[in-house]
């Protein structure tokens, strides 16, 4: 099979995930994930909980090594990490700054044991979270901020494959 | 069944009718290993050698300690000197399926360890090598490949077999099979067949594990009572009292 990296898959199955949380209203729902072709300058208060491809460096740290002989026959892996932004609910929504914070934190682990326990997707041979890089006060394109985080996800994947 | 590369995570570690991959690290080198005499001889340019006795280990399970009850490695391998019927499938960037490469074997778990590493409490049970009161004395290469992948069954099989050699076979081979759960009394066996219909498949001699309480775990070994085994190969269940049992099995040719 020739080697492809399966960037565009993986984003596909991870958007595909259904991860149930609560959301700031207090209702539980499906936490809306948006796919690489789905992106928005701006991100509205009813649209959220969202998580979405960080535009800025969504892609970072690739590295390529060939694991057997055979030039550019030879079997290779891809690693990479894939940066998400959560967006829980904008800065100041409800009676305080920091009303929704708490909620934020709790559906941010959730997300996050969704990641961890559904690490067989398309695309990748292995993915697992990686790191929160940012924790607090996130952007949107507009500049508003959110309650949120950055989620980053460590993909490995045998390029044949 | 997928073909080519995996990665560990897919490995699963079967030990006496129990399934500890959820504690288990890493396995291994497991494989077989010769002892080579060196028949070198004063005007041999380079030296020689001849294969003399082989070697079948599964060597290390590095583990983490687990007191779970019942299941826990601290339950169902505190126990070193004891035989151990051990299966391990090597899953194809997946979960194992029929098909996938597997090895199989009794081995005797020569010690249970605990020790520190990095701050976890890990369990180490190294397996000294085939166990002389193994139920038979290897003769055969220790690989073969998973005739049924971990998994409930409640009807006989119909479906067609798995080719795993291309073509048949005539040095016998042997069963290996890791019962888990099950409501009563059954029979495991592997069939052969030389084309791969339903109706063409019959039971190879020998490689049956008579009818046993699938109520309570039950693992094993058995060869075939023959050296010719067809080129397809299947699982096949006779019901007895059960009506679901939850089963692995793994077939290597010799």
């Amino acid at each position: 099979m020739a080697d492809s990296i399966k960037l565009t898959t993986v984003t596909n199955s991870i958007a595909a995930l259904s991860i149930t949380i609560t959301k700031p209203d207090g209702t539980s729902g499906t936490l809306t994930i948006r796919d690489i072709d789905e992106l928005t300058e701006a991100i509205n208060q009813e649209q959220c909980p969202i998580l979405s491809p960080q535009p800025a460096n969504f892609v970072t740290d690739v590295v390529i090594t060939r694991d057997s002989f055979g030039a550019d026959a030879a079997l290779k892996t891809v690693k990479y990490t894939l940066h998400y932004i959560f967006y829980y609910a904008p800065v100041a929504q409800g009676a305080t700054m920091f009303e929704k914070y708490d909620n934020m934190i709790t559906a941010a682990a959730i997300i996050l044991n969704h990641l961890a326990i559904n690490t067989n997707l398309t695309g990748a041979t292995d993915i697992l979270p990686q790191a929160i890089p940012v924790f607090g006060p996130v952007a949107d394109g507009t500049g508003a901020l959110f309650h949120g985080c950055v989620i980053s996800m460590r993909v490995m994947q045998y390029m044949e494959a | 069944m997928a073909t080519g590369r995996t990665v560990n995570r897919w490995t699963r570690i079967y030990h006496d009718g129990y399934d500890i991959s959820g504690m288990s690290r890493s396995i291994g080198m497991a494989g077989m290993l010769y002892d080579m005499a060196d028949l070198t001889t004063l005007n041999d340019s380079v030296k020689g050698y001849l294969r003399r006795v082989g070697h079948v280990n599964a060597e290390t399970v590095n583990a983490v300690l687990d007191n779970t009850a019942v299941t826990g490695l601290h339950t169902v391998g505190l126990t070193a000197g004891a035989k151990r019927t051990l299966l391990i499938a090597a899953g194809i960037r997946a979960e194992p399926a029929a098909g996938d490469p597997c090895f199989g074997g009794q081995f005797t778990q020569g010690a249970y360890q605990l020790s520190d590493d990095g701050g976890a409490v890990a369990a180490t049970l190294p397996y000294g090598g085939w166990a002389t009161d193994a139920t038979f004395s290897h003769n055969y290469r220790p690989f073969g490949i998973l005739t049924h992948a971990k998994g409930a069954e409640t009807a006989v099989n119909t479906a067609i077999g798995l080719d795993d050699e291309g073509a048949a076979t005539a040095q016998g081979g042997y069963m290996t099979y890791q019962v888990l759960a099950g409501n009563g009394t059954a029979t495991l066996k592997i069939q052969d067949a030389a084309t791969n219909t339903d109706p063409s498949f019959a039971d190879i001699t020998g490689v049956t594990t008579g009818s046993i309480n699938c109520a309570v775990v039950q693992h094993g070994i058995v060869a075939a009572t023959v050296s010719a085994i067809r080129r397809y190969l299947r699982w096949q269940i006779v019901f007895g009292t059960a009506t679901t049992v939850t089963f692995a099995l793994g077939f290597t040719r010799g």
